[in-house]
């Protein structure tokens, strides 16, 4: 009898469970690597300091989640669209992680890849299930659509709850109230299938939600976090940027970017002035998330935010090329809302970087603006 | 009278502000750590043992600690403390230029509000250390360092990207024979420059332009920045008591009705700290457990610090 994979992919936020959903559908053992990087430090014993940090947090979980007990690796890629720009990193760096995963966990397992690209998205999962012997019949191929529609619903439910629970914990009069009941509809929705239990797992999510109270009397500001989709779901370097801003400033978070949003929802994020900023002050793409950043902040701008946190990882050119865009809108925008770039990887500070973002949030509380 | 006290707790130096309730500075301190932070905090209370203490406001990269251990009433990032006191002492100021120990800020200031600042990241050249282990290398107290740089008729080139550039730069300028005021004010502008590529990212900066913290003290750096900026930067009277002024100010501000300050008494206490580790979760957080010993000589602990998840506060 053929032995059944456990199934490793890395934590990449809600992407581990768009692509856990169809293994969970096929009764797949599925590995949980966890979120925390607080041992990622012992990652630069190993890895060349050129990789960006994006890189080194997806080769980090590959790892662990070996170390875990993992047979059958999913490694999320962008080197598709990086074939596209000039930032050659994941390209050069990706194909790599076969043979440097095999050498450290000194075993075999079985690797197959799946495309972070929206163009590549639906194809590319499958070609991972046609590898591992799953899509044989025109059966299956019915059977993988009601899967993907299945992990396309719970990233939407993902989206709409999040969306929801930052609105409502800006105001919540009992402090940590929200990110507790988000943490737990996130545990639940990342291993449920049975259609009818995801349904009331949302539904009743909802109304906790909508029942936490709130002091309609505050009036919180708006922060909208930008940059590398794999930087913002990590920790930093200790600590969790969001949970940090939200508990200690009862500012809200505004979230420009969600997968849902980026696979399946791709005019929300190029609407109106995004396009016309686009072709006046980033009109060519340098390969990695850039384009997407930009796009958050033109987004964040439509939506009045009252200021922007970048997360860049250090040494990321498509990313230092988004502040000079940002620098040259700001010349040309009245208004621009407060701006601040904060650079990190694995060596980073996490007191360093948590004054910055104080000093930015005390900044916005005390403007009147 | 009802007086409030900021502390400063910076890398290199605590700074402490008394005022009193019309926010007017009756007192400062600064003092070296000489790494040991809490003997310093110890020492420079004392200063300010005849005064009734209402509020309590800690600032500076050691303020979460300190903050706990001194029972400060408010906890602010020394940016929005220099910010306050700025605004408050010099209400036309545009821009600060703050050069601390470790870091450096840059402070813009329109209306009142601090509008935009910037923080050095990776890059620690241009920051008090680096002045005082070049004048320590080269035997000059680092009080006479700015005397002996403004003699200077022709500062040389040194590189600024790195602090380990420079002092090879620098030891390189020495072994082919510049004169010591030629370096020591090449250093100065060229730590200048640095600050404004990287901390200031070219931006044109509005006058007048404030220059803060401990670096403020060496005149060769002013010089440096009159220079570069074409412009007369002003030093204010407390230039290296600013964040313990604003945090003084943002304390009174929001004075409570009975401050958590432990009192002068309670540093005459042995103070002590163990660490462990959380096992509860991946992270593994180093946690620190602060004591005290009371009265009767007993161990009691004041407080835990440093779990991601806020359970031990």
């Amino acid at each position: 009898m053929k032995k059944q994979p456990k199934i490793g992919t890395p934590y990449a936020g809600e992407m581990r469970m768009f692509i856990y959903s169809f293994f969970q559908d096929l009764r797949l053992e599925t590995i949980y690597v966890p979120k925390s990087q607080l041992n990622f430090r012992e990652l630069s014993s190993f890895s060349s300091d050129e990789w960006c940090y994006t890189m080194k947090l997806l080769y980090y979980d590959l790892l662990k989640a070996l170390n875990m007990g993992a047979d059958t690796i999913i490694s999320g890629s962008n080197a598709l669209f990086t074939l596209l720009g000039p930032c050659k990193i994941p390209h050069l760096v990706e194909h790599r992680f076969k043979e440097l995963l095999r050498k450290k966990a000194k075993r075999d397992f079985d690797y197959h890849v799946f495309y972070f690209n929206n163009i590549a998205f639906k194809l590319s999962m499958m070609d991972v299930l046609r590898k591992m012997g799953y899509l044989r019949t025109p059966g299956d191929m019915l059977r993988f659509r009601k899967m993907f529609n299945k992990a396309k619903l719970k990233l939407k439910m993902s989206d709409e709850i999040a969306t929801t629970m930052r609105k409502i914990r800006a105001k919540e009069k009992k402090k940590g109230e929200t990110s507790k009941i988000h943490r737990e509809f996130v545990q639940k929705l990342e291993k449920e299938q049975d259609d009818k239990r995801l349904e009331e797992l949302f539904s009743g999510t909802k109304r906790k939600l909508m029942a936490v109270k709130q002091d309609e009397s505050r009036k919180p500001k708006k922060i909208a976090i930008v940059g590398d989709y794999i930087s913002i779901v990590s920790e930093f370097p200790c600590f969790d940027l969001e949970n940090f801003i939200s508990d200690k400033f009862s500012i809200e978070i505004y979230q420009p970017f969600t997968v849902y949003k980026y696979y399946f929802d791709k005019k929300s994020l190029r609407s109106g002035k995004v396009n016309e900023f686009e072709k006046k002050y980033m009109r060519f793409w340098a390969g990695g998330s850039d384009q997407n950043t930009f796009r958050m902040i033109l987004k964040a701008i439509e939506e009045d935010v009252d200021g922007i946190i970048q997360l860049r990882n250090f040494g990321c050119m498509p990313e230092q090329m988004v502040i000079e865009a940002v620098n040259q809108i700001k010349e040309d925008v009245e208004d621009f809302p407060p701006f601040i770039s904060i650079c990190f990887d694995e060596h980073a500070n996490a007191e360093g970087i948590k004054t910055r973002v104080e000093a930015f949030c005390n900044t916005l509380l005390r403007s009147g603006r | 009278m009802r007086y409030a006290l900021g502390i400063d707790v910076g890398s290199i130096s605590i700074n402490f502000a008394l005022l009193n309730d019309k926010k007017k500075v009756v007192e400062t301190l600064y003092l070296r750590t000489f790494g040991d932070p809490t003997k310093a905090l110890r020492k420079g209370l004392k200063k300010f043992k005849k005064h009734k203490i209402s509020t309590l406001g800690v600032t500076g990269s050691g303020r979460n600690f300190m903050g706990i251990i001194a029972g400060a009433d408010v906890i602010f990032d020394e940016i929005t403390a220099h910010s306050v006191a700025v605004l408050h002492m010099y209400p036309k100021a545009r821009t600060v230029i703050e050069i601390g120990g470790q870091d450096s800020k840059l402070i813009c200031l329109e209306k009142g509000v601090s509008k935009d600042f910037s923080m050095n990241s990776v890059c620690a050249a241009g920051t008090g250390s680096f002045l005082d282990q070049q004048a320590a290398r080269l035997g000059i107290k680092i009080e006479d360092f700015g005397g002996i740089a403004l003699e200077s008729k022709k500062p040389t080139r040194i590189a600024g990207r790195c602090t380990v550039f420079a002092e090879s730069d620098m030891i390189h300028k020495q072994q082919t024979g510049y004169k010591r005021e030629d370096i020591l004010a090449g250093l100065c502008e060229s730590l200048a420059l640095n600050y404004l590529s990287t901390v200031a990212m070219g931006k044109i900066l509005d006058e007048p332009i404030l220059l803060l913290g401990g670096v403020a003290a060496n005149k060769g750096m002013k010089q440096a920045f009159n220079k570069i900026l074409r412009t007369k930067v002003i030093i204010p009277e407390h230039y290296s008591c600013m964040g313990a002024i604003g945090v003084a100010i943002l304390a009174l501000e929001d004075m409570p009705e009975k401050t958590k300050f432990r009192g002068f008494e309670f540093f005459d206490t042995d103070l002590f700290q163990e660490v462990s580790e959380c096992g509860d979760c991946p992270n593994r957080c180093e946690l620190i457990h602060i004591f005290c010993t009371d009265k009767k000589g007993k161990k009691k602990k004041i407080a835990v610090i440093g779990s991601v998840c806020g359970k031990y506060r």
